[in-house]
């Protein structure tokens, strides 16, 4: 059996370069503007007393769950055993710690006291699915490190018993990381958007999603510096099965949890105001979520005469991610403009926003801060790409 | 901080409000009168907590929450005064043997 | 130079060290008769008007150098039917208590205390009534919270320890009842006993810093002497006290009770 030959990846000087530069600028805005945000506070933000939440937790949990999902090819080709996926092993377990790492980055310059990350790293409420999830995702980037160094190592590398060891307890522990991470809103029993057992595997059918489609993503940025066809036609079909399958799964639980949503008069209000009232957040569910990110990537995929285009599957890849922020949006933010039902059946208003739905509008810096996560995710591919054997030889 | 940590949690966890474990029992007795006969705030060089936060080079960030002075400024604020404006390891000396005379 | 006005007359001619001890002993006696006050007059106001706290002497009831205990559980009783229209003393009086302010930003200014209107949208029928922090003894931002920083006190108060809190905002999202703000912007010029900062999360404290010197929050006490009396203060857990009688005997609701968080305020005539 012919071992697998793995690369580093060779590009011309600009086209490495470039790329990079323009992740480090951006990195240095979202900085920047992180600064800003600690130093003159989060007024400086569209966030609010309404919209706790905003802009960098979409992206920070967009990072979070795709870097879990990133490692997919990794778990297929160790714990399911199907060897054509291993040459794209190690890319995926990259990309996965960068994901996370940049995830991470935007949590925690979010906060209103980031100087205290130490007081977060040692003071725990393991009561809260928020400290288990400090832990699951440190834990993430120590054993997907490992399994990193397990692929990688020649001596480690021989042991198939080793690799499917870890591999084994990564793809665990990435399934109950995704656990943790829907769970922060499926625990939320205060608001009527979340409080939902489905928002777990949601999460999981997302996270499979958005880091395939980041895979794809990365194998086409990267062959394109490289001008190599790093995914062979016979590859590039397996990835578009998957896509599909992914995103009916997607939409399959989305469609369950409104339609359970629905069914219930209590929910009746905040359905109405997610499918038809509204506005914004709305347009956002289904123009972003469902016809960008489900419905046109779904059709570029099945119908025959794009289905099997390389650009097709790049394409629907990229539609997937928008539509993956989408998502992230209307479950983040318009979850939370639905007001609090203090007294429901009741008309509530106050000078607090009771009663109202709320109204958020990102500002430059939160939006820099969250671009700024996804360039260090990046950057930190471009440079591990760059300096360790980590890229597949090209298709032949 | 280190100092003030274990009165700190008596006091927000445990409700005990004695002096001792009150801050703005230190702050009440510890203001420093600034040229306008007014409790000096943290902004000032003078302040209490800053004359040994600053030579020691710690920046304390207590007082992005906590008053720095007493409420009804002036009442009872301590009348030592700081001496210079100099923060010299002679002038702090020589202040805290001001304050313990 | 002394060591300042108020300990030179505690203990003319002491040394340095001799007088700080003196003057903290004068201080905690100070407080301790200050607090006997408190109560007694509390107790003499009782007699007449309908509505107050302490049945007894709470500053009997624990030293201030104890720790709070699980014997008393602090909560409110408010008459929704004797808070008037558009009436809003309550929420001044915690303003001026506690130094938060409206500055112009309504969507980030922090509200401890806000009145709200419930209309029946079937027949149009009104109330008013004061909403804040409901001090339950299950509350949702203490089990979210990552580093412990929101917490209950064992007699029952909700706070959040600004030492301890990273601001990460997850309690806003689980409370039920939108109790909690997030200070958005930098501040200066606390009160001295309700420290507040950018970046951390805020809400009611039942005005903590009185109740542990027998005193009654500042709602309550401006409600009774200058509103309709609509707001009483107590300990549940004493049988024998004026709110733990009146919870037992009339009919009470609690806001949003099905998700049992079990509130520590208690509302009548809803």
């Amino acid at each position: 059996m012919p071992g697998i030959a793995y690369q580093k990846l060779e590009a011309r000087q600009l086209l490495f370069w470039g790329p990079l530069a323009l992740n480090a600028a951006v990195i240095a805005a979202g900085l920047g503007a992180a600064y800003v945000m600690e130093h003159s506070g989060h007024i400086v933000t569209g966030m609010n007393n309404q919209i706790v939440w905003g802009t960098p937790h979409v992206f920070a949990v967009f990072l979070i769950v795709a870097a879990s999902g990133a490692l997919n090819m990794a778990s297929i080709a160790s714990v399911f055993g199907r060897r054509e996926y291993k040459p794209y092993a190690r890319l995926s377990a990259i990309l996965s710690i960068a994901l996370l790492v940049g995830g991470l980055a935007v949590l925690v310059l979010d906060l209103g006291r980031p100087d205290r990350l130490v007081v977060a790293m040692t003071t725990y409420n393991f009561r809260s699915i928020f400290a288990w999830n400090i832990f699951l995702y440190v834990g993430f980037l120590v054993i997907v490190t490992a399994y990193l160094f397990v692929m990688m190592d020649r001596r480690a590398s021989r042991s198939t018993a080793l690799g499917k060891t870890v591999g084994g307890l990564a793809f665990v522990w990435r399934l109950v990381l995704t656990t943790g991470t829907g769970s922060i809103f499926g625990w939320l029993v205060a608001r009527q958007a979340y409080s939902a057992a489905i928002m777990a595997p949601l999460f999981i059918a997302v996270s499979l999603l958005y880091g395939l489609a980041f895979t794809v993503i990365m194998l086409a940025i990267t062959g394109w510096q490289s001008r190599q066809q790093l995914a062979g036609s016979e590859m590039l079909q397996k990835f578009r099965g998957l896509l599909i399958v992914f995103i009916l799964a997607v939409f399959y639980f989305t469609l369950v949890h409104h339609l359970t949503k629905m069914y219930a008069s209590e929910h009746y209000g905040i359905e109405r105001f997610l499918l038809r009232d509204g506005g914004t957040y709305t347009a956002v569910f289904w123009i972003a979520q469902i016809l960008i990110g489900s419905v046109v990537p779904l059709l570029l995929l099945v119908w025959p005469k794009s289905g099997t285009r390389h650009a097709a599957i790049l394409i629907a890849s990229v539609l997937v991610l928008i539509g993956g922020l989408a998502q992230m949006y209307v479950i983040i933010i318009a979850g939370q403009a639905y007001p609090l039902d203090l007294f429901p059946g009741m008309e509530v208003t106050s000078s607090f926003h009771d009663g109202r739905m709320a109204g958020y509008r990102a500002s430059l810096p939160e939006l820099l801060l969250g671009l700024g996560g996804v360039a260090i995710a990046m950057l930190i591919c471009a440079i591990a790409v760059r300096l360790l054997p980590l890229l597949p030889r090209p298709a032949t | 901080m280190i100092v003030l940590m274990h009165q700190r949690d008596g006091t927000v966890h445990d409700g005990i409000r004695t002096s001792r474990f009150s801050l703005k029992g230190c702050i009440d007795c510890h203001a420093v009168k600034g040229a306008d006969g007014k409790p000096v705030t943290i902004a000032s060089g003078d302040h209490f907590c800053r004359t040994c936060h600053d030579y020691a080079a710690v920046r304390i960030d207590c007082f992005e929450c906590h008053a720095s002075r007493p409420e009804s400024a002036g009442a009872s604020a301590g009348s030592a005064s700081f001496p210079g404006r100099e923060h010299d390891g002679a002038a702090l000396a020589q202040y805290l043997r001001s304050v313990g005379r | 130079m002394s060591c300042g006005s108020k300990c030179a007359t505690g203990c003319a001619g002491g040394t340095g060290r001799g007088c700080a001890g003196a003057g903290r002993d004068r201080i905690d006696e100070e407080r301790r008769s200050f607090m006997r006050g408190a109560a007694a007059s509390v107790m003499s106001l009782g007699a007449g008007v309908t509505l107050y706290a302490f049945d007894a002497d709470p500053a009997a009831a624990r030293e201030p150098g104890e720790k709070v205990t699980a014997k008393n559980r602090w909560g409110l009783l408010i008459d929704v039917s004797k808070c008037a229209d558009g009436c809003s003393k309550c929420v001044t009086a915690c303003q001026d208590e506690n130094g938060w302010r409206d500055t112009g930003h309504p969507e980030t200014d922090a509200q401890w205390i806000r009145t709200l209107t419930v209309k029946n949208p079937n027949n149009g029928a009104t109330f008013s009534l004061p909403m804040m922090c409901q001090h339950c003894a299950n509350p949702p931002c203490v089990d979210v919270c990552p580093t412990g920083a929101s917490f209950k006190r064992a007699d029952g108060i909700v706070l959040v320890d600004k030492h301890t809190c990273i601001g990460c905002r997850y309690c806003m999202m689980a409370c039920p009842y939108k109790a909690r703000s997030f200070i958005h912007e930098p501040l200066q010029d606390q009160k001295p006993y309700a420290p507040r900062g950018k970046g951390t999360v805020e809400s009611c404290t039942l005005c903590v810093h009185r109740v542990d010197s027998g005193r009654i929050p500042a709602c309550v006490e401006a409600c009774n002497d200058t509103a309709g009396g609509a707001m009483l203060f107590g300990d549940l857990n004493d049988p024998s006290s004026e709110i733990a009688k009146r919870v037992t005997a009339l009919r009470t609701t609690r806001i949003r009770a099905d998700l049992g968080t079990d509130p520590g305020v208690y509302y009548r005539n809803i």
